[in-house]
């Protein structure tokens, strides 16, 4: 789950996926590590006299203190306040009234605070960047209305569209006990009571350069840069402290699972089945990554052929692969077709898996799907933004910005045999929970019948 | 209170500038590096498609989209929704291709093929691997010209979009701006949900889908435009092979738009009530321009004062300063014959009237006073930003190329679009204003809950008329469903 600053949808990590080795040409990008414990990765590109400016911090809503789900991202809002030298939204002086652009967003694992600016203006970002991973100075009054701004984004993204609660019963039914259970927006009980003494404690433990990626993607000569980063960066103190991770471990599934939920605001029945899965940096991705691409990629997938197609059972119906720092979760979600039973949609859907259980995946739907994710990565690597994301994403989700370049080559050793095998691992019975989420005239119904 | 604050922002602004030069540490910026847009290559084939090429190698990648002169405002009166209807059943089956066929052809091809139709356009819209471009062309071509539009296909569309459309009615933010609209347009040009309605959407037959096509979709109202790695010979010589036998539709077939452009004169203050909604949809509307105006880009640079990006006066009054909305903005929508400037956000349905107010407080602003200098630069600076990072993509290049076409404007414009931003001053926008919106013609409507709203919206808006979700009808200008008998 994506929260953002700003209302500009990124549709960046809707899946991560893959390329033909040979046709794209690899991110030339160079890496190092400062004194202080700051990674920092560049990637020279004048193509275009801008640069994205980006940095990625190893904290996101699965760090979110005990009663405080949403906190994090909340965090993140905050960054755009004061700073020491700062005032309020200065971030905007620096990229939007210069003709850039700023954001930022918060996932379970990380946030990551970007900027796309005119060339010129490269040494302004990496200061104001600098000053605010050190010298954050937020004041009560700003605390109190970027919180209430927070509740509104709250309202709507959960509780303005008429499925906006469906995906967060999902997670927080998924895990048993691990953070990721707990949605990023949070909810507005927890946020309300939070601090703004919490506020400091949170930027003193997780914002700090040992905990931070710096990726600078563009117009810029190496040396001038080095110098830059040099100046504004090194001089930072890293706290002597540990930082705190999540150390939770969810347990296996055991049994499979079934929950029924009731919605006042769904005009149509839907289905969610979800399957823990591997982390992201397993070595069964590519498999996997294909996988949810042949079930649920596009018109040409199995799911949207059979189910939403051929027998109109459901009006969308999807497959992801979310495979984050811990463990992942394989999801598939039907809203139903108007008029259709509940318990005829999930047998379809039940065929379509036995289906790849028993008889695997064609090279035509591997093919499909190879080139589906290469037109994927081609079409974020045409902005200097794309590529800096790219390798920000692969230096903190993943635990390397090679993994930008490794893991499309990956998917081109990828065999159907790999397929059906990690299908085989994990669409198993014991590892699926199947949640009914039904419309509450439904539950009247039920209810009198007699 | 209110006066006072305008008074206060403007200072705040002043002292923004100086903090600019005066913040410890903060280094100056080097010197600008200026880059042009590139010259787009054309050609007109015998049969009249125009085609404009923008060749970008780089990445293997190629973007083409066809472009038609016609979309939603050629929709008949009681056909809500055919344009758009035709456009989605062209990737549903050709005469030589089932709909499965074509899914599975261009996805294998490492490409996506999407047609919609908007106000005054339809596209076909194809992104590829370079490497796979003539195979996907030859897609994009076979589903213009020759789909099958066959009635299984037909009705399974028409199930799926009446479903999709379902869903969207409980959406306060669809219903607010489907019902701006209306209020604003009455039963002219550009009022009518181009998604279609629940009663619209049954009607449309297969005989009204066929004629929109032959009618619509010919090279004579067409424009190829392809941005990417591909070079302009390489371009001209496959759309001539693959478009250069598609037959022009004789000029007296092409309908022209059955209603004129007519905007309310009356402003009115509308309530649909969403007992359910959990956050409401706020909006402000009133007419505007149409494209072809002179003063466009002076209404363009105003809506980017009013509501456009994160600094603007909406975000500032209703986001940055009180909190009450995850994000402010206007929308200024220049169509071929007339316009819209509709601006909005969501809030919790306690304080929809009090945004309601700020947006009414703001937009009056917009035409009695000039913004700060300093500011309104700014303001120019997120419009020429946003287009520079759109000309790093070919998508982006494309979208730019395609409104210049789809208004009939010389491709020159490109180069141009950057000076005429800053030819605009605080003044020229505040007289934009003052010209367009300075009568008071401007409708308030809220989707939300009525049991928070409906009392302090009247107090603040006399003449409230409040309509139940259930009684809404978006095919009418009344709103309302006719009374059972």
């Amino acid at each position: 789950m994506i929260a953002f600053r700003l209302l500009t949808a990124l549709a960046l990590f809707a899946s991560v996926t893959a390329r033909a080795a040979d046709s794209i040409p690899p991110l030339k990008f160079q890496q190092r590590t400062l004194a202080n414990g700051l990674q920092w990765i560049w990637l020279e590109d004048h193509a275009t006299p801008t640069v994205a400016v980006q940095v990625w911090y190893r904290v996101g809503s699965k760090d979110d203190p005990a009663g405080r789900s949403g906190f994090a991202h909340l965090f993140e809002h905050l960054m755009f306040k004061s700073t020491k030298r700062m005032p309020n939204e200065f971030l905007d002086r620096l990229t939007e009234d210069v003709g850039g652009e700023n954001n930022a967003f918060t996932q379970d694992d990380v946030t990551a605070y970007h900027e796309t600016i005119p060339a010129n203006h490269l040494e302004r970002l990496l200061w104001a960047e600098a000053e605010r991973l050190s010298a954050l100075d937020v004041t009560e009054a700003n605390f109190l209305t970027e919180r209430d701004v927070v509740k509104e984004e709250f309202r709507q993204s959960v509780l303005a569209p008429p499925y906006g609660e469906f995906g967060e019963f999902i997670l927080k039914k998924s895990f048993a006990v691990h953070p990721y259970r707990r949605p990023t927006i949070g909810n507005i009980a927890e946020l309300e009571a939070s601090s703004l003494e919490e506020v400091r404690a949170f930027h003193t433990t997780f914002y700090r350069p040992d905990n931070a990626v710096l990726v600078v993607a563009g117009d810029f000569e190496p040396a001038q840069l080095q110098r830059w980063v040099d100046q504004y960066f090194a001089p930072l103190t890293r706290p002597e402290s540990p930082i705190p991770r999540v150390t939770v471990q969810e347990p296996r599934r055991s049994a499979e699972q079934r929950i029924r939920e009731y919605d006042a605001r769904v005009p149509l029945p839907a289905i969610a089945v979800t399957y823990l899965a591997p982390p992201i940096a397993s070595d069964e991705t590519p498999a996997l990554t294909l996988l949810a691409s042949i079930l649920g990629g596009g018109e040409s997938s199995r799911l949207y052929q059979a189910l939403v197609y051929e027998k109109e059972l459901a009006q969308s119906a999807d497959f992801s692969a979310d495979l984050r720092s811990d463990l992942g979760l394989l999801t598939t979600q039907l809203v139903l077709a108007s008029g259709v039973p509940v318990a005829k949609a999930e047998a379809a859907l039940r065929e379509e898996f036995a289906r790849l259980l028993e008889k695997g995946v064609s090279e035509a739907e591997l093919t499909t799907a190879r080139n589906q994710a290469l037109l994927g990565h081609l079409t974020e690597r045409e902005t200097n933004s794309g590529k800096a994301m790219a390798l920000g994403y692969a230096a903190t989700v993943i635990g390397d910005p090679e993994e930008a370049n490794r893991s499309l080559t990956a998917l081109e050793k990828v065999s159907a045999a790999d397929v059906l095998a990690v299908a085989r691992r994990y669409l198993t019975d014991p590892n699926r929970l199947t949640i009914e989420y039904l419309p509450a005239t439904m539950k009247t119904k039920a209810k009198t019948k007699p | 209170m209110k006066a006072p604050l305008f008074l206060l922002l403007a200072v705040q602004f002043t002292i923004f500038a100086d903090l600019r030069a005066a913040i410890d540490g903060l280094p100056e910026p080097a010197a600008a590096r200026e880059t042009r847009p590139l010259s787009p290559a054309e050609k007109t084939l015998p049969n009249g498609l125009r085609i404009i090429v923008v060749e970008r190698p780089g990445l293997p990648l190629v973007s083409a989209t066809l472009l038609l002169r016609s979309g939603a405002e050629a929709d008949p009166p009681t056909g809500a929704g055919l344009a758009g209807f035709t456009a989605a059943l062209l990737t549903q089956g050709t005469t030589s291709r089932t709909a499965t066929q074509l899914a599975r052809e261009i996805e294998s091809l490492g490409a996506t093929l999407k047609a919609s139709a908007g106000w005054d356009r339809s596209v076909v819209e194809l992104t590829t691997l370079s490497a796979n471009l003539a195979p996907a062309f030859q897609l994009l071509a076979d589903v213009s010209m020759h789909p099958k539009f066959a009635p299984e296909e037909i009705e399974r569309l028409r199930r799926q979009l009446l479903d999709e459309l379902r869903v969207s009615l409980e959406e306060p933010r669809a219903i607010a701006g489907a019902v701006a609209a209306r209020v604003l347009l009455g039963r002219g040009l550009y009022a009518h949900p181009p998604g279609g309605t629940l009663a619209s959407l049954p009607r449309l037959n297969r005989d009204a889908i066929t004629a929109f096509h032959s009618t619509h979709y010919a090279p004579g109202q067409a424009q190829l435009v392809l941005a990417g790695n591909v070079s302009a010979a390489a371009a001209f010589e496959l759309a001539e092979k693959v478009f250069g036998e598609w037959q022009d539709t004789p000029a007296k077939k092409f309908a022209s738009v059955s209603v004129e452009f007519e905007p309310a004169t009356k402003p009115r203050t509308v309530l649909i009530d969403m007992p359910k909604a959990g956050q409401a949809a706020v909006v402000i509307a009133t007419p505007a321009i149409p494209r072809s105006a002179d003063d466009y880009f002076a209404g363009l640079v105003a809506n980017t004062v009013l509501g456009g990006g994160y600094t603007s006066w909406l975000n500032q009054e209703i986001r940055v300063k009180r909190g009450l909305s995850y994000g402010a903005r206007s929308t200024f929508d220049a169509l071929r014959s007339g316009g819209t400037c509709v601006a909005g956000c969501q809030t919790k349905n306690g304080t929809a009237v009090e945004v309601a107010t700020l947006l009414r407080e703001q937009l009056t602003r917009l035409g009695t006073e000039a913004a700060e200098p300093a500011f309104f630069q700014a303001r120019q600076s997120v419009l020429t930003g946003n287009f520079a990072r759109d000309l790093e993509t070919n998508h982006g290049y494309a979208s730019q190329i395609l409104d210049l076409a789809a208004h009939g404007l010389p491709l020159s414009a490109l180069a141009t679009y950057s000076a005429q931003v800053q030819a605009i001053t605080p003044d020229s926008a505040r007289a934009f204003a003052t010209r367009h919106y300075g009568d008071g013609n401007f409708s308030i409507i809220i989707a939300g809950r009525a049991a928070e709203i409906a009392k302090p919206l009247r107090a603040a808006f006399p003449h409230l008329e409040i309509i139940p979700q259930a009684a809404l009808d978006l095919d009418s200008p009344t709103l309302r469903r006719a009374a059972r008998r």
